[in-house]
This record gives structure tokens, sequence and C-alpha cells, in this order.
């Protein structure tokens, strides 16, 4: 896939203006485009009309080139499981897009497929049982099936690293916290053995872990956190995935974890698809949010308009079922509880997934399925009650 | 909001200590010991929420269990109804374990995988022989299931058919089975969803409504402790540093420790908040404790008395106590 964007190398330098005859026409830009195709371009190419003429003609490219390129593009991600029960859908052709330095919260309960929807990124699902019936994943100009799972292990701590929930369990135990981030370091990169070790004790400096022979169970949980962090970062990647990183640490070891993600984001321009379930986490550090449901994104939008004005009753109930931190409130108001449980998988219901707990149902939901639809600007909800 | 006067304190704590011998070669310290619950007092009155928040490690959970005597106590007195627990005969403790329980943490641990959900309700029922009979005992735990929003044919399953916050339903069932007066929650709710959280909450809450339970309810989660609880006290590394009203602390902390750890939470409204004050470091161990204050290392605000002398827990307040040198 072409890239109409000229890609933006370092902040505060604008490239060049090309010439109007040089902008694509609206209909062969990719279906895809991150902006609607009102507004910007329209305007910018009346501007340069009247303009082009004069050194301001620069002007127009300038509303182009601020608006940064998808880093990481899934569409329709489709993942199963084979079970005595049948074929099992987890993840239900999901797509989304990752820009550039932005942190991007998949939230949802357990049960929703979010964890299962990222391993496939990186082909870490076990086949058998899994299977990835379907999607692709576009990584800057390279376009890779989901299906296939060799290409997928070529970007897996080169291009996109991960970091997962407990460390304990994914840090290997019988190897020290340095060997195991030479490991990644010699794999991926051309290095000789001193330098890894060298590059290896500045990572572990810089989450201020100071000796590399260590193994994982002498360290704390938030320790064994920043080490996790340390090798997913060794490589450089693009993207950092990051799967419930602070849920088994304590609230301080949490502010500090979540510190440290935003300052190497800051320092490297690293994207970061967070997943999460607790909404405060996700406000804290995310630009947008998508909300998942049963294998399907329900709702996806900016941070703050999400959870200002939700659209979809699931994140609405979400939302109200958080005792929120205030400083003075009446005593034990009754939390709002969104009834039911999840589904298993086996026991989908029809229509919209959502529609047996949803407090406003109707009979539409439990026959026809909701499509993702943008209801405000880049806010989108796949819900009845929003559509005409 | 509860006052503890003097006939409605159900629970008194005093000076308790728990402490375990370390062997080995992981000190360099001479005394060997690993101090978890190092002095802790406090009362909880009839009906009444206290909440107990703290690190990982800074024995929260130890105290919890060292005063329903699940852990033996070093030393100290745990006053309940004016009985001294560790000193009761084991006839008389046993009698009034109907009346102390304790609801764990992990739904998937608590509840034996090998007995079906009516054996595990029914035990209670069975061990201090409260029940006249298999009918008596059926119908009872049929009523238990109801309680907690559970139908009674569940009571056929094994906790394997359940999910999370079912199976924390089914360790509240248990817990509540003999009407106690006072219930240990040791982190009931961290390690189930958000949504199912506040079915859980709101059940612990109906219940303290109709039984008028107490609660000692220890957990890390500042939100909930806010939503849940009468008073709070926090803890670090085995004593109490502050403990206050729940309007008070969260308002008006004075311990830079309780300072941090309200600055720390994440909240939605968070984007717009000031900059937070991080704690660097991690939390010491409890085997080697810092001389002072346990939390000069890592205080923000330390100065050259905190590391030499131990500060103790004054009231600057009505009922507002801290341990700092510098803010009482």
């Amino acid at each position: 896939m072409p890239r109409y964007l000229p890609a933006i190398k370092s902040r505060g330098r604008l490239p060049a203006a090309p010439a109007v005859g040089h902008l694509p026409p609206l209909s062969l830009q990719p279906a895809g485009f991150p902006w609607r195709r009102t507004g910007v371009i329209d305007e910018a190419q009346q501007d340069t009309q009247t303009r082009s003429a004069q050194p301001g003609g620069r002007r127009f490219c300038v509303t182009l080139a601020i608006m940064p390129a998808a880093e990481l593009e899934v569409e329709n991600l489709k993942v199963t499981f084979s079970t005595p029960d049948g074929e099992l859908t987890a993840v239900n052709g999901i797509g989304y897009r990752l820009f550039r330095g932005e942190t991007l919260a998949i939230v949802g309960e357990s049960g929703c497929g979010k964890s299962v929807g990222a391993m496939a990124l990186l082909g870490l699902i076990p086949r058998p049982p899994g299977k990835i019936a379907g999607g692709e994943i576009r990584l800057g100009s390279r376009a890779i099936p989901a299906a296939s799972v060799r290409e997928l292990r070529t970007l897996r701590g080169k291009e996109i690293a991960m970091i997962f929930q407990d460390p304990m369990t994914s840090l290997n135990p019988v190897f020290t916290i340095g060997e195991q981030i030479m490991e990644t370091i010699l794999r991926h990169t051309p290095l000789s053995r001193r330098r890894a070790r060298e590059k290896t004790a500045d990572l572990l400096r810089r989450v201020e872990i100071d000796r590399l022979s260590v193994y994982p169970h002498q360290l704390s949980g938030g320790m064994r956190q920043r080490a996790m962090i340390a090798m997913a970062l060794s490589c450089n990647p693009r993207i950092l995935i990051a799967d419930e990183p602070t849920t088994a640490l304590y609230v301080l070891i949490q502010a500090q974890i979540l510190g440290l993600l935003n300052e190497l984001k800051r320092e490297t321009d690293l994207s970061v698809i967070l997943i999460s379930h607790d909404l405060g986490v996700v406000a804290e550090v995310a630009q947008r949010v998508l909300v998942m449901y049963a294998g399907e994104i329900v709702e996806s939008g900016p941070v703050q308009d999400l959870f200002a004005s939700p659209l979809h009753p699931y994140t609405e109930g979400l939302l109200n079922s958080l005792p929120r931190l205030a400083a003075t409130r009446k005593r034990r108001q009754r939390l709002t509880e969104i009834k039911g449980s999840v589904p298993s998988l086996n026991e989908m219901p029809g229509g919209c997934p959502f529609h047996p707990r949803c407090p406003s149902v109707m009979e539409r939901c439990k026959t026809q399925k909701p499509a993702l639809l943008e209801i405000r600007p880049r806010h989108q909800t796949a819900c009845w009650l929003h559509e005409a | 909001m509860a006052t503890a006067s003097a006939n409605r304190v159900l629970l008194h704590v005093r000076d308790l200590k728990k402490h375990f011998p370390v062997k080995g070669n992981l000190l360099n310290r001479s005394s060997g010991t690993l101090r978890a619950v190092d002095g802790v007092s406090f009362t909880l009155a009839k009906g009444e929420t206290l909440g107990l928040v703290g690190e990982s490690g800074c024995g929260k959970s130890t105290t919890g269990r060292a005063v329903l005597q699940l852990i033996r106590p070093t030393s100290g007195q745990v006053l309940y109804k004016g009985k001294d627990l560790p000193r009761l005969p084991a006839k008389e403790m046993r009698r009034l374990r109907r009346e102390m329980q304790i609801i764990f943490q992990d739904p998937y641990a608590s509840l034996n995988p090998r007995m079906r959900i009516g054996s595990i309700l029914e035990e209670p029922f069975v061990i201090h022989r409260a029940a006249s009979g298999k009918r008596e005992r059926a119908d009872r735990v049929a009523g238990l299931l109801c309680q907690v929003g559970l139908s009674p044919d569940h009571a056929r399953r094994y906790p394997h058919e359940f999910s999370g916050g079912q199976r924390q339903r089914i360790g509240i069932a248990r817990a509540i089975a003999l009407n106690p007066q006072l219930i240990i929650a040791d982190e009931p709710v961290s390690s189930l969803d958000v949504s199912v959280r506040a079915q859980v909450i709101n059940l612990l809450a109906d219940l303290q409504d109709a039984l008028g339970i107490a609660y000692l309810f220890i957990s890390h989660d500042m939100g909930v402790v806010e939503h849940f609880c009468d008073r709070v006290a926090v803890m670090y590394l085995g004593k109490f540093v502050e403990v206050a009203d729940r309007d008070t602390l969260y308002a008006a902390p004075r311990h830079p420790y309780t300072e941090a750890l309200l600055a720390a939470v994440p909240t939605l409204e968070s984007g717009r908040r000031a900059r937070k004050v991080f704690i660097s470091g991690d939390i010491p161990s409890a085997a080697a404790p810092p001389p002072g204050c346990a939390f000069h290392p890592r205080c923000p605000i330390r100065e050259k008395i905190c590391g030499e002398k131990e500060p103790e827990l004054k009231e600057t307040e009505a009922g507002h106590f801290a341990a700092c040198h510098l803010r009482t």
C-alpha cells in the first residue's frame, strides 16, 4: 500500500509542499485513510489554487503533514479455537489502526478476546487448538496475512515487542535477567556478545536495575516488570504491546511503571498498545481506547470523549461500576452493576452479543448484529441505539 | 458513621506482633527475624468497616489471619468481646470461631475443587453442629445460595463450573453461614473483573446492612476502600503509619506515604490533575527494616531525625493518628 503521506522523520521540520498536480485525487486514496474525506483536503486544494503562486503556498502541506501515519493496521482479524464443543470464535473480525507515538488502549473484561487479539499479532496463538481464521496485518508498507505465523515471527521482538501480565511466569526462571535480555539482542541484532552485554547493562540501568546477574525470583514484582520492559525495548521496536502490565502490581509500583513507559515513549517515539481492564490506568496513559466485548469491538474513540460521554451501554456500565476516588461523597452509594456475566464462547447470544445484559435492549438487538459506525468525529460504536 | 463506644467495641487489638524466624544467610542482621506484624493496635465496633491498606509484604494479610488466630501471634492481645483470643482454651476458641470468619482473595484456591458446592457450604453447619439433620442443612445451604444471588440448584455443581465472581460469592456464602459478627475480607475483589467487583461489593454492603457484620477489609485498591470503609488504616512494613476516618484520610492525609498512595491511584479525571509525587524504589524486606522510620529511605520529605528515631503513632486530631516526626 503506497503511503500518500510524506513520512515525518523528525518533529519541527515540515517537508516541502508538492505542487497541486501531485496530490492524488480523493478517489485513489485507500479506503482506510485516517481522516474523513470532507474538510481537510478540499479546503487545502481550494487554498492552494488561490495561493500557489505565493511563498505561503506551503500552507496546504502543513495541514496534511501534521496528520500522523498509521504505524500498524489490523484488518478483520479472526481467531478461533477448536474445542470438543466445536469451533469457538475468540476474536470475531476486529480492525483498528495504531498511530505513531500514541498509546491505544484495548479495554474489556476477561474472556473478551483482547489478549488473544494481541498475541495473534505476533503469531503467539498455539495452533492447534487455535487458528487464525482471517485477517491482515499491515506494518508500515508490509502487509502480512494474519495466518502467516512465520512472517509474523520475524516481527517479534524486532518491530513489535510484547510485555505480559505476570512477569514471574513470563521470565525464564533458570536464566538471569541479563542472559535473557542478551539473548534477545543477540538474536535480532548483529552486535557482538560484549557489546550486547554493555547494551543490556544500559537498558537495565535505564529501568533502575543495577545488576545483570540476578534471577527473576530474586527481584520484586515491580523490578521484574521493569526487567521485562528492558527486554522488550532492547531491539528498539516501533510498537510495544503491553498486556495488563500493572494488574498484578501494587498501585505505587504501577505508577512507577506507567511513568517509565511514558518517558520511554517520549524518548523513542514508541507506539503502545495497552491492554487493560483498569479504566483508571487507561485514562492516565492512553490517547485512544477500543472497548471489546465477546470478541468484538463495541466502541472506539478518544479517551476523554469516551469516558465523558460513552456511546455503548457496555462502556457506560463499566464506567458506572467503578468506585471513584472522590474527596467527599455520600457514604456507600450503591455501585451500578451490569447484570449477568460475560458469555462463554460456546454460548454466544445471537444478534448483538451484549443484548442479554443490556439495560436498553430493543427487539432488533436480539437478532441483528449492529456494525461499527462513526457517530461522532473519530468516535465509533456498534449499537442499534445510535443508528438511524 | 460508627463511633466506637465502650459497649459497642467488638474487637480490640493491642500491640499485635507476629515475627517469623528466618534461617540461613539471607540477612546481614544478627537478629534473624522477619517482623511481619510489628505492634499493631486498633478497635473495630459492631457493624463498622475498617479498611487496611498497604503494599504486598506490608503485613496486612498476616494481621488479618493473626486476629482470627489462623496464625498464632507472637505477642499482643486480641480482645474479641473482651476475651483475649490467643489465651483462650481451645474449646472456647472453637465456639467463638462461629462468629469470626474470613473471605479469601483467590476464589480459585479457596474452594476445595473436589467437593460439591453443597458440601462446601454444609461444612460450617457440620463442624459446629448448627443444624439438626440433613434436611435442615440442605435448606440452610439453599438459603445461603439465594442470599448471595446464586440459585439453589447450584449446590450440585463443582467449583470449576463457576466463574471467579461466582466463586467469590460462594466463599462469601460460606463465611456468612453461621451469622458471624466479624468478617475478615482479605482482598475479596482484587482478582475479579471490574464489573463483577461492583456486584460483589454491593453484596458485601447489603449483607452488612442486613446482618450488622463488622468487616476488616484488607485491600490495596484505594478506590474500593474509599467506597466501602468507614475508617482506614494504612500499613507499612508491619506497622500502622496512619489511621483516620475515610473522608479525612482521603481529603487530608498526613503521612507522606498515604499522600503518595492517593496520588498514585489512577482515576478517570487524572488527565487534568497536577503532576504526581513518585515514590521511587521498592519496599524493603521486613527482615531487614531500615533504622528509624521504616519509610524514610523512600520519603520525599525526610530529615535527619527520620533515620534515627522511630516515630510513634500519635493522635493529631480526634480519631486521626499518624506516625511521622514532621507531620505530627
